[in-house]
């Protein structure tokens, strides 16, 4: 799959199942990167603390589309 | 094991191939990623993967679609199916279709951990039970014969104890059980091993002709005998003579036979003058040699004579627990004479090979096993390399011949008869000569004048 699709208006091609699909995958391999560096960086690690925030919003995002998918 | 597991991941997704292979790679694996199924398709033959993560949607071929390829070719490879959009529907027929699990992206990596490394442990275990079995196996074999069964395991000892004393063995047992290889031990594990071990089928010999086979002739003897000939019992002076069939001995063979050993003298035909030989004689048969003698068609005497030991070979199917053994040996046989990579059988294609009747015994299996080898493709023999190489339905056979006979000269018209008869009558010689109309010993000849090995 190449680029995901730059459209101005996301919210209209929401009920795109390609675009979703596409979508889904591109944050789940931004949480798999997450999940990764949670496991390799200590615990008192300073930047253990933006992984973790990287991963909530990434996790919402990813939660809001399931949603989304859901209603349409 | 020496080399790492391969871990086969096909994903459109290049991020993804990135992200499997950034986490599987620390978790001891080798792999190799592709982000077109069509393609890892394609040369799924020369990827012998232990492991593939394969995902569901993809724009060339559906996930499913490559995970029946896998099962097909790599049947021994555990397959995990990954999506983004879960769905029960995908996740039942993955899971009919063998699929070890079904993960749904963000890929949760504590589980994917817990698959891969039972999958290595699997891997592992089975490696190790392949080269402890190879060691075992040695160990229980008796000169190459393979016989993990407590009847087996007897009748080496058996051999073992009577091979550096006895001058006479008998060893019965059905067609196909490997009569000849327990003759062959007995002169390996005797006094005699640097000698010869002649054979002889005694169903193949023209009737007229046995004595000169057996004990020589002089130039002159009768009409043809233009040159000195020497007989199987000179030639195998010091040495072992195996009379394969004995059953079929005529009788009045029979009665030179019990002289010779009676006396340890031949006399070559035509000459008077008797020669000193030393041979150690084991005679194999089919018959039940005892009740042929009581109902006078065997000598008594002669029977006797060469049930000094009786060893008796069991049937296949009464020691069915050595087959996995069997195919195991066959198999690494086969696959080196074919140099094939084949490697096993999977475990659907051993049981079937368990269970079937085996009435041609060791070497019915072995040239099941022979056909699956030569015609197989993957790593592992499957349940339908198999299948097709073990001995089809009466109806079908029976077919066969006449579909593909038409148009061809009598001669081929003649082996393929012979050829379909002794396939109905599972290899037994004597029922399929009597279905032909021929005595056994014409029989016997034709086979090999077509060339047909039994």
């Amino acid at each position: 799959m190449s680029e995901p699709p730059r459209d101005p208006a996301p919210c209209g091609r929401l009920g795109d199942t390609e675009f979703e699909h596409t979508l889904r995958n591109q944050i789940a391999i931004v949480i798999g990167y997450c999940d990764l560096l949670l496991q390799e960086i200590r615990q008192d690690d300073p930047l253990r603390r933006d992984v973790v925030e990287m991963h909530k919003a990434a996790s919402t995002a990813i939660a809001m589309l399931r949603d989304q998918g859901e209603s349409v | 094991m020496l080399r790492k597991p391969l871990l086969l991941a096909i994903d459109d997704e290049p991020g993804m191939l990135a992200l499997i292979q950034r986490f599987a790679g620390p978790a001891g694996f080798d792999v190799v990623t592709n982000g077109s199924a069509k393609d890892a398709m394609a040369r799924l033959a020369e990827l012998p993967a232990d492991v593939a993560l394969v995902d569901l949607r993809m724009p060339d071929i559906g996930g499913l679609d490559v995970l029946r390829a896998i099962r097909e070719t790599h049947p021994q490879c555990q397959v995990i199916l990954m999506t983004a959009h879960a769905a029960v529907d995908s996740a039942i027929e993955a899971v009919k279709l063998g699929a070890l699990d079904y993960l749904s992206k963000p890929l949760d990596f504590d589980r994917l951990k817990d698959l891969l490394s039972s999958a290595r442990e699997d891997i592992e275990r089975r490696a190790a039970l392949l080269s402890a079995e190879n060691e075992t196996a040695h160990r229980l074999e008796l000169c190459g014969l393979i016989g993990r069964s407590t009847v087996m395991q007897e009748l080496f000892g058996l051999v073992r104890r009577i091979a550096p004393h006895a001058r006479a063995a008998l060893v019965t047992g059905e067609t196909g059980t490997g009569k000849e290889g327990i003759a062959r031990a007995i002169h390996q594990l005797g006094p005699r091993r640097q000698r010869r071990f002649l054979t002889i089928n005694c169903s193949a010999v023209v009737e007229t002709l046995f004595e000169s086979e057996l004990f020589g002739h002089v130039r002159g003897a009768f009409t043809g005998a233009t040159e000195h000939k020497t007989g199987l019992f000179e030639a195998a002076d010091g040495g072992t003579l195996f009379l394969d069939e004995i059953g079929e001995l005529p009788a009045a063979v029979q009665a030179k036979l019990l002289r010779v050993l009676e006396s340890g003298e031949v006399q070559r035909v035509g000459s008077l003058q008797a020669k000193k030989v030393d041979v150690r004689v084991v005679a194999a048969t089919n018959r039940a040699l005892r009740e042929e003698a009581e109902a006078g068609r065997f000598r008594s005497d002669l029977y006797f004579r060469l049930n000094v030991v009786e060893l008796h070979v069991p049937p296949l199917r009464e020691r069915r627990e050595d087959i996995p053994y069997l195919v195991a040996a066959f198999v690494r046989e086969f696959a080196a004479k074919f140099q094939k990579p084949v490697e096993g059988v999977s475990l659907t294609a051993e049981r079937l090979l368990m269970m079937a009747d085996w009435p041609g015994n060791v070497r019915e299996l072995k040239n099941v096993l022979e056909r699956a080898c030569m015609l197989a493709e993957g790593r592992c023999l499957t349940e339908r390399d198999v299948e097709r190489c073990l001995p089809a339905a009466p109806a079908r056979a029976a077919s066969a011949p006449s579909a593909s006979s038409s148009g061809t000269d009598l001669r081929s018209l003649e082996r393929e008869h012979i050829l379909k008869v002794l396939h109905e009558e599972r290899g037994n010689k004597r029922a399929a000569a009597a279905k032909l109309g021929l005595s056994r010993r014409t029989l016997y000849r034709r086979l090999e004048r077509h060339d047909i090995t039994t």
